[in-house]
C-alpha cells in the first residue's frame, strides 16, 4: 500500500457524514445555542468577563468541596447597586430567557463541564435587577453545578454534595422521599450579599430560608437544586421546606449544617 | 445584526459538516461537537475576523487550536487513544478485512510524529492543498511539504516493514 492507501484507509469519518447540518440530530440545537450567546464587542473585551459560581462535588470528609473558581465582574448594572429592588419572593424567569441564560452560563462555564450540550439550567429567577441562573452539568464523573448571577458584585465558588439521584443531569430525579436530615444548603459572600445553593428532595416545592438579620427570602426551587440570595452579609439561621400539598417539614436550624470548609472569595 | 445572523447561518450551514468531520476524525463524537460548536462560537463572536471569501481554512484553523486545547487542558490524551482504537464498524461488504485494514493502517499512522501525521491527516482527509493546511498547522508551506514528505516516507517504510514481517510469518 502506498502512503496515501493508508492514511485514507484509517479514515474512521466517512466524507459524506454530517453533511447537512439541520439534518444532524444536534446541528440545529448548536446552531441555536450559538446564536443565543452573547457577541463580542473587540473594542469592549472586558464585557466578556461575568460572574460566574462554579461548584463541583468532589467527595472529601465533611461532605463538602473545594473551591473552584469564580469570575469577576462589575459590581452595578447600569450604574444600580444590584441590591436594588430586591425582593425576597423572586420572579421565576420564562424557560426561554432561563434557558438562553443558561445556555450563556454554560458556554462560559465550558471549561469546566464534560459537555456544554449535557449541561441543564435547573433554575432561572430574577430578583430586583439581578437574574440568577444555576446549572447542572457533569466532570468526570461527578455532579457539578455552576452559577451566572449578572449584577451581584463578587464572585465566589464552592462545593456542595450532589444532589440523591440518578447521575446524568439529563435526567436529574431527586429522591421521592423528604429529607431525614438538614438540607445540605451553604450560603456564600458575593460582595455584600449572600448566595444560597443546596440540593432539594423532589417533593420539596418550596423552600423559605430565614437570616440572622431576620430577612425571610424565597428561594427558587428546580430540579433538585434551590437558588437565593440576599442583600446582606447575614448568615442562614433556618431553613424551612415545605411540599406541594403545603406541609412543612421539620425546620432545620442553622449553623448546625453550614459546611465544614468555608467559602473563599475570588475577588 | 440580522444580516450577520443571516451570513453565520449560511456559514454554519455549509461548513459544520467540514468541521465536525474534522473534529470527529480526531476525537471522540462528543468531543467533537463540542470542538464544533466551540469554533463556530469563536466565528460568531469574531464574526468580522471570519473571511468572507473563504473562511473554512479559518475555520479549520480555529477547530485545530480548539481541539488541541481541550486536549491539553483536560489531560485526555490518554483516554482519547484508548477511544481512538475502537473504531467504527465499516460498511463494506467484508467488515472483517476492512477493520483490520484500517486497525493496520490506523496503528502506522499513529506510529508517525504528530505533525507529520497532522499533514498527512489534512492533505487526505480534509483533501486540503499544501498551502491552505499549512495555514491551518500554523506553518509555512515550506514547512509543511517537508513534514509531508518526511511522513510519507516514513510511513512507506513502516508499512513495508510489517508487510515483510508478514511475510516471514507466512513463510
Amino acid at each position: 500500500m502506498n502512503p496515501s492507501t493508508i492514511v485514507r484507509a484509517a479514515n474512521p469519518v466517512a466524507d459524506t457524514a454530517f453533511a447537512d447540518a439541520w439534518g444532524d440530530a444536534e446541528g440545529r440545537a448548536t446552531f441555536e445555542r450559538i446564536i443565543g450567546a452573547e457577541r463580542v464587542s473587540q473594542s469592549r473585551p472586558h464585557l466578556l468577563r461575568h460572574r460566574a459560581l462554579i461548584g463541583t462535588s468532589v467527595a472529601v470528609a465533611a461532605g463538602t468541596a473545594a473551591v473552584v473558581v469564580g469570575i469577576p465582574g462589575p459590581g452595578h448594572e447600569g450604574g444600580t447597586p444590584a441590591s436594588a429592588a430586591w425582593a425576597a419572593v423572586p420572579t421565576r424567569l420564562d424557560p426561554h430567557t432561563a434557558q438562553q441564560l443558561g445556555t450563556r452560563c454554560a458556554n462560559q462555564l465550558r471549561q469546566y463541564f464534560d459537555s456544554v450540550n449535557s449541561v441543564i439550567t435547573a433554575v432561572g429567577e430574577q430578583r430586583g435587577k439581578v437574574r440568577a441562573v444555576l446549572i447542572v452539568g457533569r466532570f468526570d464523573g461527578r455532579s457539578r453545578w455552576g452559577l451566572c448571577a449578572p449584577g451581584l458584585k463578587e464572585s465566589l465558588a464552592s462545593a456542595l454534595p450532589p444532589p440523591p439521584g440518578p447521575s446524568a443531569p439529563s435526567s436529574i430525579q431527586p429522591p421521592r422521599s423528604s429529607r431525614t436530615t438538614a438540607p445540605a444548603i451553604a450560603a456564600f459572600h458575593a460582595g455584600p450579599a449572600r448566595i444560597a445553593v443546596g440540593p432539594v428532595a423532589a417533593d420539596i416545592k418550596r423552600v423559605v430560608i430565614e437570616t440572622t438579620d431576620a430577612l425571610v427570602v424565597t428561594a427558587s426551587v428546580g430540579h433538585g437544586y434551590c437558588l437565593a440570595w440576599w442583600p446582606s452579609s447575614a448568615d442562614i439561621r433556618a431553613v424551612r421546606e415545605y411540599t406541594a400539598s403545603g406541609g412543612e417539614l421539620h425546620p432545620a436550624n442553622y449553623p448546625d449544617t453550614t459546611p465544614a470548609v468555608a467559602p473563599s472569595t475570588h475577588r | 445584526m440580522d444580516g450577520d445572523r443571516a451570513y453565520f447561518e449560511s456559514l454554519y450551514r455549509e461548513h459544520y459538516g467540514a468541521i465536525m468531520r474534522f473534529a470527529a476524525r480526531r476525537t471522540d463524537q462528543q468531543l467533537a461537537r463540542d470542538v464544533t460548536a466551540e469554533t463556530f462560537l469563536v466565528a460568531w463572536r469574531r464574526l468580522d475576523a471570519v473571511p468572507r471569501s473563504n473562511a473554512l481554512p479559518w475555520l479549520y484553523a480555529t477547530a485545530h487550536n480548539v481541539l488541541r486545547h481541550e486536549l491539553r487542558s483536560r489531560s485526555r490524551r490518554s483516554r482519547l487513544d484508548a477511544r481512538l482504537s475502537a473504531l467504527l464498524p465499516s460498511t463494506n461488504a467484508d467488515i472483517a478485512d476492512a477493520v483490520v485494514d484500517r486497525m493496520h493502517a490506523r496503528q502506522l499512522l499513529n506510529a508517525l510524529p504528530e505533525k507529520e501525521r497532522e499533514a498527512l491527516q489534512l492533505v487526505e482527509w480534509e483533501a486540503l492543498d499544501v498551502v491552505t493546511a499549512a495555514r491551518v498547522v500554523g506553518c509555512s508551506a515550506a514547512t509543511f511539504r517537508v513534514r509531508l514528505h518526511r511522513g510519507r516516507r516514513r510511513l512507506a517504510a513502516a508499512a513495508k516493514s510489517v508487510q515483510l514481517a508478514v511475510e516471514e510469518v507466512r513463510s
